[in-house]
């Protein structure tokens, strides 16, 4: 199905988070996770289920000011 | 002495982590300065997380409070979103609050702000708005978002 994922649309096989996250190869340390401008926190990321046209946002620490 | 949100620091100064010529001189400068407090950014992530987790170890190696911003963001539901994705990614409810009202310049938008920070702070985060200079300072300033 199709996503936004970080502002991209991209074609995903995933039906969850943890699943995407695989799929995508990240590392699942320090990221936080926004579906459709929602925080899931870590706890629910299994149990979140994606669905065509969900925006998701992955982000991580950077240097900011 | 400073005291944010009733945690007391001895250092009055807030050092950001950018623009430094690498990390290992970022660490150096925040060591050298005694900064307690430094601030930190959140962006998307397209490497897997490594990018991100190489940074975040070279902060908590310093033992500071992080302050995270939501810089680059241009609208209200995007610095709600960001902060949230703070706490989530920090623990922390603080959170320093930015709203760009012009590319150019980088001035905050103080109307985008109060709204954000009124929606914040009914979701307890404790956030330190940035705004323009004004006849108010940032102390009273914050305050009246408070209220």
């Amino acid at each position: 199905m199709l996503v936004v994922l970080n502002g991209e649309r991209v074609e995903i096989a995933a039906r969850n988070l943890t699943a995407l996250l695989s799929e995508k190869d990240y590392e699942h340390t320090n990221l936080a996770i926004a579906v459709n401008q929602r925080v899931v926190p870590r706890t629910a990321w299994s149990d979140t289920t994606l669905n065509s046209g969900d925006q998701i946002e992955i982000i991580t620490p950077r240097q900011g000011g | 002495m400073l005291a944010f949100y009733g945690k007391q620091f001895s250092s009055r100064l807030l050092l950001g982590t950018a623009r430094y010529p690498s990390p290992t001189i970022m660490q150096e400068a925040i060591r050298a300065s005694g900064a307690e407090v430094v601030t930190v950014s959140l962006r998307r992530e397209s490497a897997g997380g490594r990018i991100g987790n190489a940074f975040w170890d070279l902060i908590r190696d310093l033992n500071v409070t992080v302050l995270p911003n939501t810089a680059g963001c241009h609208t209200v539901q995007e610095a709600v979103t960001t902060a949230q994705l703070a706490r989530e990614l920090f623990g922390t409810p603080w959170v320093k609050l930015e709203v760009i009202g012009d590319d150019e310049t980088l001035q905050p938008d103080p109307i985008g702000l109060v709204e954000a920070a009124g929606i914040l702070i009914r979701t307890d985060l404790r956030s330190s708005p940035i705004a323009p200079k004004t006849s108010l300072s940032r102390c009273d300033y914050a305050k009246s978002v408070a209220r």
